[in-house]
């Protein structure tokens, strides 16, 4: 009777048993969340990459939230020029009065209430969304005059030394590792100078230089082309000084002649930017314009147009050679006054179009020889002036 | 709008689209295990001999999963141009391998038709989603290189961004048209697997898999309760109140 029991019993219990198998199987299933869980752990990416400086932050927030009302040693603009603004004002105040100028004006502090009604009663917006440090660090960036800084990528790529090159070169290809923990150009761009080839998710890089001109390929360089990690995630994703390097090596590849050595004082003095040259003779394509934010709201499409046929262009006496570029037009005539201009004091000048997105028209100065170029250039160096060389080939 | 539908919703609609077809396959399976067996059957003589296929879509996973897994590995090897070519070469092999197998596949499925109509849709619109995923994918290898490179600093960061719940869009948004048709066709491909032949294999393999894996889980939790009832049986007061009669 016991072992008919126990048999009974045990049958029992292996039917029991394999129901709650498949019943424990059923919840276990609950078990591929965790894989994803896993996946996600194991797989968060690229480290992102340091904390950026709090200069870097500082600057930002400057050219972001201060530049619309403000300027920094140009004068008034909507509210007070803001250079020397820490001498003026007690620190406490400032940060008081940037974080909350309604509620100093409505306290009736007099400074504040001075400056609402000498500046036409604009409010400045309460910045309450910024931390006690960030406006600190806004007041330190005023204190060192850090708008008035130039950068180094602001330089001129004609001004580059040999090693600036060599490290754009390492830079692009990987072989040096960038700063911030972004990755190569290479990874998405290539550059045809015989070495391996890069990728090409993104345009081939060659003509960039000559494409896009120094400052708007200096406004590119400063933030990424796609939205990737962890470039995207940083506030910067070059250093000034490998952005300058890049630019360097990307002006080297599209055929700028850059003279080789350290930086004299003249070439130095020539790499400061100037705007005004941008202004007149940079004519990004839309592409180009669309990439740095040149294009605003409401800005016209631009339809290529063919103004010249090529029969009609002047003919360039220096069909091989070297040439100084001095200046490049999408009128026709403002390149030739310059031509005029420059005819009467060099040979061999000529207005040269060049069709891309828009035809612009070039002015150059023709040479045999790279030393005469360069004397040229040297000569026309002027802050409004940057001309550089080139190399021609039978196309040009 | 299109955008934040393709690579922030479908996703999980896919996600969710796969779950609820494999519970719906797995709850309509019938009941106990001989025709269980007999499901998967059809789909075996379907999907026999696709070696190639199956070998050259394993590959493609794993190279796949290693972008996702361990992205600075990946950049690292690729950091040398003869590895960074080699495994180039090895993942557009793969998938043109695949293609290779597909075309087996979708042949054999064009020649046998004793399947119901619905299975036979069922697996056309698969196979049709699966030609769009391998091809968008291999013809992104040959047009914008070195995707093994490029990829994980922007679709690996997706995809690890999906999985963190906080989809960021913009990352794949900006890519080449065939490489967002690659990323769209492949969730949509993983949402339409329930519905074909394949859906009560994966199932049969899901559980087998799971068995094997929580086997040891199994023996451990078999012999705590064995444990369990001997120490309770020689706690139990019965025994010394009512002891057993020979």
């Amino acid at each position: 009777m016991s072992t008919h029991c126990e048999t009974t019993v045990l049958d029992a219990r292996s039917r029991v048993r394999t129901f709650a198998a498949e019943a424990s199987l059923r919840k276990r299933l609950a078990c591929v969340p965790l894989i994803a869980v896993w996946i996600f752990v194991i797989g968060r990416g690229p480290g992102l990459a340091a904390a950026p400086a709090v200069s870097v932050e500082a600057k930002a927030i400057f050219s972001k939230r201060c530049t619309v009302c403000h300027t920094f040693g140009k004068g008034v603009k909507v509210g007070p020029d803001l250079k020397g603004v820490t001498e003026r004002r007690p620190r406490e105040w400032l940060v008081r009065f940037i974080r909350t100028s309604s509620s100093v004006i409505q306290s009736g502090d007099p400074t504040a209430t001075k400056l609402f009604r000498d500046f036409k009663q604009e409010r400045m917006p309460d910045w309450s969304d910024l931390s006690s440090d960030q406006v600190s660090a806004i007041l330190d960036y005023f204190a060192s005059d850090g708008p008035l800084q130039k950068e180094p990528d602001e330089r001129d790529a004609s001004t580059a030394t040999a090693d600036e090159i060599e490290m754009g070169r390492q830079l692009f290809s990987g072989v040096t590792r960038l700063n911030q923990g972004g990755r190569s150009c290479k990874t998405c761009h290539a550059i045809r100078s015989g070495e391996s080839a890069g990728g090409s998710l993104g345009p081939d890089l060659t003509g960039a230089y000559l494409k896009y001109r120094d400052a708007a390929l200096t406004d590119f360089l400063r933030r990424p082309c796609i939205p990737r990690e962890p470039e995207s995630s940083a506030s910067g994703y070059l250093t000034p000084q490998e952005s300058f390097d890049l630019k360097a090596y990307m002006a080297k590849a599209g055929g700028l002649l850059i003279p080789s050595g350290p930086p004299t004082a003249q070439t130095a003095a020539a790499g400061q930017v100037n705007r005004s040259r941008e202004e007149k003779v940079i004519d990004p394509s839309e592409r180009a314009a669309r990439e740095t934010d040149k294009v605003a709201a409401g800005a016209a499409p631009v339809r290529p147009k063919v103004l010249k046929d090529e029969g009609s262009v002047k003919a360039t006496p220096a069909a091989s050679g070297f040439a100084v570029q001095v200046g490049a037009f999408e009128d026709e005539q403002k390149a030739d006054e310059l031509k005029k201009q420059l005819e009467k004091n060099y040979p061999n000048v000529t207005v040269q179009p060049f069709s891309a997105d828009k035809t612009l028209y070039k002015v150059r100065i023709g040479q045999p020889d790279m030393e005469t170029a360069n004397r040229i250039a040297a000569e026309l160096r002027k802050p409004d002036l940057k001309p550089f060389i080139v190399r021609l080939n039978g196309d040009d | 709008m299109q955008t934040a539908f393709l690579f922030q919703t479908w996703p999980y609609a896919a996600v969710v689209l796969f779950v609820a077809g494999m519970a719906a396959r797995y709850l309509g399976m019938p009941g106990p295990t001989s025709a269980q067996r007999d499901l998967p059957l059809d789909a075996r003589d379907l999907f026999r001999r696709t070696a190639l296929l199956q070998i050259s879509l394993l590959l493609l996973l794993l190279g796949h999963l290693a972008g996702l897994l361990s992205p600075q590995r990946v950049l690292l090897w690729n950091s040398s141009p003869l590895r960074l070519y080699a495994l180039e070469i090895l993942g557009f092999g793969a998938g043109l391998s695949a293609l290779g197998g597909w075309t087996l596949l979708t042949w054999r499925h064009v020649k046998q038709s004793d399947a119901s109509i619905e299975s036979q849709a069922a697996d056309a619109f698969f196979l049709s989603l699966l030609f769009t995923t391998l091809f968008s994918g291999s013809l992104t290898a040959v047009l914008f290189r070195w995707g093994s490179s490029w990829g994980v600093i922007t679709l690996t960061p997706y995809v690890v961004s999906l999985l963190r719940g906080r989809p960021a869009v913009d990352l794949v948004a900006g890519l080449p048209f065939l490489v967002r048709l690659h990323v769209f066709s492949a969730f949509a491909t993983f949402a339409a697997l329930p519905a074909t032949r394949l859906g009560p294999v994966l199932i049969v393999g899901l559980r087998r898999g799971l068995r094997l894996t929580l086997s040891p889980v199994q023996v451990l939790t078999d012999s705590a309760s064995k444990i369990a009832e001997v120490v309770a049986r020689r706690l139990d007061p019965a025994i010394w109140i009512w002891p057993e009669e020979d």
